[in-house]
This record gives structure tokens, sequence and C-alpha cells, in this order.
């Protein structure tokens, strides 16, 4: 059983400049993000002076309750990248399953699969997110209490977001696997496999998804910047992780709240989109490249 | 054509039936209620609101009542805002969000196939290189990002705009394009791998060969075909404009309907909430609807009724 997709370490795009300073900016930020916030010399809850522009004590200034914002951002990084890996993640699990299933069986069942996906892509999927977050959060707690985790119960919006975006964002990859999974199922290495009478699962298990893996990691790493996105709009309305634990959406919204003719304080604004902006531009041109470079498509320019 | 309407219709029918249910479900079933949200109420004063409010007798039946009550088009009375009834609430702010919504969607759709359309005509040229970056870039900056920096430089450090508020000519300018923006990112880059293939069709070579000129070249022949997956693509346009809406509309005070739905959510008012998710999705299965007879007056390849 042979790939005829090119090896995803191989592709010429690993001696693209632009494409390698986005990979190391990601990289070094996901350090910064798990070693940066002990070496800042504050915690995130940490009050000094209020409002106090970028200085040398400060490198990105102190936000309206005396926090250092350089520390909160990159606490706001770990939270963000954690969800956006996770999120994105799940929702690789429920797109897999769901687009493979539907491609493999194929007939009637392939026909209602699709229909249901193309009623879920036009409805507002993340107003059930919202629904979804806010009504679950109780329960969530009261059954995090009962299995004796109390120590968690502040992490507890963090499981809703990885699950309630995982559930949201699944449906391009389960187009996607299940356009994949029509073609392969032709091949006639998959009709020897059956011929041979493996069972269904070891076929999409051992033969088809392994065919798959290049594209699946390709839509994954554009899957984590959207996930990132809708944390951080819920995080701005107030839905996201907990005060005083800080997130990207949350800082900003507490900074837009301080907008005002008289006092500009332009580092509250400045920096939160600046990180926000550069991670996900960095993140969407991996995304975008790695997709370029296996699509044969778009190749043929 | 009128069947494929009308089918359409009736199969909106389940999926309006599963998304009421699974939000009416999901707020009655989960501890807390939806008359306060921290305050323990007494028993006595929590039996006469739920009565008020029909929200008493067994779950089957509560929910049965609220079915008929939304067959017949009553959304019922709000649980947080005294004796308001959300059709109320909702005539109130839904012409507000429409405004702003139908606004960012023009916008967005205007400069996204124009910029699309410049790079596919410039491919490989600085000018493509430019309008793809450009639309990289309105990708990931999303509108709570871009409008609290908008109000910053165009609303006080240039005093062009008002910072906030609703009714003027010039406070609709800010939010829409804030909420268009990054949605005009995504429309251009479809556009460009979307025109692209159509320069390379045959009808377009043949239209180059009669001698017409470039721009009637694109403008006339080109573009009527290579809109389509723009076409196909604005019916979760207007989803995400309509989520995006929500935020644009907290961060310049507009009274749209996304402040109130979020209150609603945190306050668990239920029938709220039920309200503004059950308009939320009918605007856009209708609005999809309408996308589709769209695409097939402009492709009279595709057959509706196959």
């Amino acid at each position: 059983m042979t790939s005829d997709q090119p090896h995803l370490l191989k592709l010429p795009c690993w001696r693209d400049p632009s494409f390698l300073a986005c990979v190391g900016f990601v990289v070094a930020l996901v350090i910064a993000a798990i070693a940066g916030p002990s070496f800042t010399g504050y915690r995130y809850d940490e009050m000094g002076p209020q409002f106090s522009p970028p200085s040398w004590k400060h490198w990105c200034g102190t936000d309206f309750l005396g926090y250092d914002l350089l520390t909160r951002l990159l606490y706001g990084a770990r939270i963000s990248l954690l969800v956006g890996f996770v999120g994105a993640f799940v929702s690789l699990t429920i797109g897999v399953a769901y687009g493979a299933i539907s491609g493999y069986i194929g007939g009637w069942v392939d026909n209602v699969l699709m229909r249901a996906l193309d009623v879920l892509y036009s409805l507002p999927r993340i107003v059930f997110v919202i629904v979804l977050v806010a009504a679950l959060e109780k329960p969530s707690n009261i059954w995090i209490t009962k299995l004796g985790l109390h120590d968690i119960i502040p992490d507890a919006r963090l499981l809703l977001l990885f699950i309630g975006l995982g559930l949201v964002e699944w449906l391009t990859m389960a187009r996607i696997v299940r356009g994949q999974v029509l073609v392969l199922k032709e091949l006639s290495f998959v009709q020897a496999a059956k011929a041979l009478g493996q069972s269904h699962a070891r076929i999409l298990w051992q033969h088809l998804l392994p065919n798959m893996l290049g594209i699946i990691l390709i839509y994954l790493t554009l899957t984590i910047p959207v996930v990132i996105l809708e944390e951080s709009f819920l995080s701005f309305l107030g839905l996201g992780v907990q005060a005083p634990a800080p997130s990207w959406g949350s800082i900003l919204s507490e900074s837009a709240q301080y907008i005002n003719p008289l006092r500009i304080y332009w580092w509250l604004l400045v920096f939160p989109a600046g990180f926000m902006a550069l991670t996900l531009l960095a993140l969407n041109f991996i995304g975008d490249t790695l997709r370029d470079a296996l699509d044969p498509r778009s190749q043929k320019k | 054509m009128f069947t494929f309407i009308l089918r359409r219709l009736l199969l909106a029918i389940p999926v309006l039936f599963v998304v009421i249910s699974l939000t009416f479900l999901l707020m009655r079933l989960t501890p807390g209620n939806p008359f306060s949200a921290d305050r323990a109420i007494p028993p006595a004063v929590l039996k006469k609101l739920e009565a008020k409010y029909q929200l008493d007798g067994t779950l089957w039946q509560q929910y049965t009542g609220y079915l008929s009550d939304l067959a017949r088009g009553d959304l019922r009375l709000s649980t947080k805002y005294l004796n308001r009834s959300v059709n109320e609430i909702l005539a109130q702010t839904l012409p507000v969000s429409a405004t702003l919504g139908s606004l960012a969607f023009v916008i967005a759709l205007g400069s996204g196939v124009v910029l699309g359309s410049y790079a596919a005509v410039h491919q490989n040229g600085w000018q493509d290189r430019a309008a793809m970056f450009t639309a990289l870039l309105g990708i990931s900056l999303p509108a709570f990002i871009l409008a609290p920096l908008a109000i910053l430089l165009f609303a006080i450090y240039l005093p062009l705009f008002p910072v906030a508020g609703w009714g003027d000519l010039d406070q609709i300018v800010l939010p829409a394009i804030c909420l268009a923006l990054p949605f005009a990112a995504t429309i251009a880059r479809l556009m460009r791998t979307s025109m692209l293939e159509v320069l390379r069709l045959d009808f377009v070579r043949t239209a180059r060969a009669k001698g017409l000129p470039e721009h009637v070249v694109i403008f006339r022949h080109a573009l009527k075909v290579a809109i389509l997956p723009v076409v196909s693509y604005s019916g979760p346009l207007a989803a995400s404009i309509l989520t995006g809406s929500i935020v644009v509309e907290q961060i310049f005070k507009i009274p749209g309907l996304g402040p109130f739905f979020i209150n609603s959510v945190l306050n668990r008012d239920l029938f709220m909430v039920g309200g503004t998710v059950l308009v939320y999705s009918v605007a856009l299965i209708l609005f999809n609807i309408v996308v589709d007879v769209l695409y097939f007056v402009l492709d009279r390849r595709i057959k509706l009724d196959s």
C-alpha cells in the first residue's frame, strides 16, 4: 500500500522563507506561552500601578487593575492555543468519523448525511455554542463537584469550550474526508482488502485513514485559527474562560471598555490585537501554504 | 422552480423543530431558573411565576404548550424584561440588526468581488500578492479586533466618525465596515480562485478573439460565471455576519438584537433565547433558499428539480 501524496516534511514550502518565518513564530509563541509567564516577573493577577504605559518595567504596560499586560497576554496565549489545538482535534475526530462513514457506506446513507451537513452549514452554529456553554455551565460544575474534583472548577469552562467549539467546526473536515473516501474506496488495494475478507473497520483504519493523513493534517492546521478566533469571540462576550484568568478575547473586551477621547490607553488595544492578528496570520498562512502544496488543482497555474 | 421552493420550505420545518426543541430542552433541563440568575426564589413565588409564564406542569406539557404557541406566531413573554413580549423586543431590535447586517453584506460582497477579480487579472504580479496578503490579513482580523482599533484610529485620533451610537448615517459607516472586512477577505480569495479558472475557459478566449476590450471580457463575460462560488458562499456568509454583528453591536453600543441575545443567554431568559434562535434560523433558511434560486437564475446548467 503506497501513497502517491508527497510526504508533508518533504514539500517544497519548507524552503520558502515566509513559510519558515510563520512556523518559527508559532513555535516561538508556543514556547513563550508555556515558559514566558514565569519569566516576566509578575503573576497574571498581581496588581501594580494602573494604566502605566509600556516601559522597561512593564514591556506592554499595565491595565486598569494594574495587571502586567505582557504576562496576561502570554497567559492568554496559553489558553487560546490550548483551546485551538484541543478544539480542532475534537472537530477532527467528529469530522473524520462522519465523513468516512458517509463516504464508505455511500448510497442513501451518504445522501441523508450530506443533506444534514448542508443544513448545519447554513445555521448560526456559534449561536448554539453560546446557548450550550451558558446552559451547561452549572450542571458541569455540579458533576465535577460530585466527582470530587473541586480544584478544576475554574477550568470547567475550558472543557465546555473544547467540546462546544469542536462540535461546530467539523463540517468542512467531514466533507473533505468523505470526498477522499469516495475516491479511495474504488482503488484496487481497497478492493483487494475487501476480497480478502477484512472487516470494514479494519479497511477504514488501516487502508483508508493512512492515505488521508496528509489532507486531514492540513485541514487540522486550517481549523486551529478558526477555533482560536471563536474562543476569543466567546471570551469577548464573557462566555469564555473566567476572570481573573485572562484570554485574548477577554483582554480585548476589557480594553475596549476603556476607549475614551480624554485619555488614550493605546497599548491596551494595540498589543492584544497585534498578538492575536500575528498568531492568526501565521497559522492561516501555514495552513494555506500546505494546502496549496498538496492540492494538485492549485499547482497548474 | 415553484416545487423546489415549496420543498425547501417544507424541509425547513423539521430543521426548525429540532432547533427549537434542542434550545428549549437545553435551557429547561439544566439547573437554574429563568427568573433569577443567582438569588433563590421562595417556592410560593416561583410557583406563581411559573404559572404566569406557562412553565408549570410536566416538562412535556410545557414543551408542547410552547410549540403550539410558536406555531401561532406567539413567542411569549420575556422572563427577564418585565411584561415585554419577545415579539415586541424583536420588532424593535431586528430592523436595526438587519440594516447593519445588509449594509455589511453589500460592502463585503462588493469589495471582495472587486479585489478578487483584480488579483486574478494580475495573477502572480505584485498587485496579486498585495491583494492576497491584504485578504489573508483580513481573515486574521475579526470584527472584534478591528472595531476597537477602528474606533481608536477613526473616531478618537482622527475624529471622522462618532465613537458609538445609532440613528445617524455617519454612525453606521464604521460598524458596517468593521463587520464586512473579514468577509470581504474571504470572498476576495474565493473570487480570485474562481476567476483564474474561468479566465482559462474557451468562451473567454472567444470573447478576446472577437477583439472585445479586456474590461468587457472580464466584467461582462467572465464575472457572470466566476461569481457562482461567491453566490453559494453567501449563505454561510450571512450566518457569520449575523453572529459577527453581536460583538459589533456591543462595541458600538448599537441597539440591535445581538446584545439582547447575549444578555438573555446569560440571564437564562428562556423565551427570549428561544425566540432569537428561532428568528436567526428562519432568517438564514429563507436566505439560503433565495441564494439557491439566485444560483439557478445565474447558472442555467443547474436543474433545481433533479
